[in-house]
């Protein structure tokens, strides 16, 4: 469930797609977009090697809305809607996961490797870099 | 310096040929000598859809698929359905859904769709999903595409495309 301030919305239709767009795209940076360096050269320069979310990736079920508001300062009452979706995916996520298993993940992507590293470092077991 | 053929075919029902050479791939070709800009190359490796051309009414990447091998095909664009007649059904879901925010993508899931309500007039939402999985949209406007597929179905469903002319 995506809901977020955009003062009044003038075309509500994209304001919804914006928000349920920018969720989904955070979902990606969120639980396996990552860029790898080697040398200062991007490895992963290709969507072979760099996944964005598609499909076979969206949440069985969303929704997306606008809270009733009014920017004063903005036209006819609006403000930007931009990215507003992608704000609260990635805490809502890391939050699951903490309640799930007790580890508090601060860094993206929440992969399964670092969900893994996490619980192996809470038991003082800490896996090496390779 | 690659050779240069000289090639024939049917382009969006019109008898065409161009000079490419063997390395050029079919997106260079539409766009560099027809002015086409629907099929777009993005990643170039056959894996987002923005490229999707249909040849001999098959779906292609356009970005893999060689232009010397479109000798003797029929070859449709997005530019097809529009021509002279105003939007189809599906163009006319997808702006109705407002299946987009950029754009970008929207040639190839148009064209996808087509091929999609072709084979399943009716589709559900996880044959939409599966049929579709091969086009991404980095603006993720999945859920109005979706849509967009479902309204496009009825619409058809309403009043049946006409026969592509050959």
């Amino acid at each position: 469930v995506n809901v977020a301030d955009v003062g009044t919305p003038i075309n509500p239709k994209i304001v919804t797609t914006q928000l349920s767009g920018a969720s989904i795209m955070q979902l990606g940076f969120t639980m396996f977009e990552k860029m790898t360096f080697d040398a200062g050269q991007l490895r992963n320069a290709s969507l072979a090697d760099y996944k964005i979310p598609g499909f076979h990736d969206l949440p069985g079920e969303m929704v997306s809305e606008a809270v009733d508001a009014e920017q004063r300062t903005g036209p006819f009452g609006a403000k930007g809607v931009g990215e507003s979706g992608t704000f609260g995916v990635s805490p809502a996520i890391a939050n699951a996961i903490e309640d799930a298993v007790g580890v508090r993940l601060t860094a993206l992507p929440l992969t399964a490797e670092t969900v893994y590293r996490a619980l192996r470092a809470a038991r003082h077991e800490p896996l090496g870099d390779d | 310096v690659s050779e240069v053929r000289t090639i024939r075919f049917r382009l969006n029902g019109e008898a065409v040929s161009a000079h490419v050479g063997t390395h050029q791939n079919l997106v260079e070709v539409l766009a560099g000598q027809f002015g086409l800009g629907g099929a777009r190359e993005s990643c170039g490796q056959g894996l987002c859809g923005c490229c999707t051309v249909l040849v001999d009414g098959r779906a292609v990447s356009g970005c893999l698929y060689l232009a010397a091998f479109a000798d003797g095909a029929e070859v449709a664009t997005v530019e097809h359905a529009g021509r002279g007649e105003g939007l189809d059904a599906v163009q006319e879901a997808f702006i109705e859904a407002g299946a987009f925010q950029c754009g970008f993508c929207t040639p190839g899931f148009v064209l996808m769709t087509r091929q999609l309500l072709d084979a399943h007039p009716d589709p559900d939402e996880d044959e939409v999903r599966h049929y579709l999985s091969g086009n991404l949209c980095r603006c993720a406007a999945y859920p109005e595409i979706i849509d967009a597929v479902r309204l496009a179905a009825r619409k058809r469903r309403m009043q049946p495309p006409k026969k592509e002319e050959r």
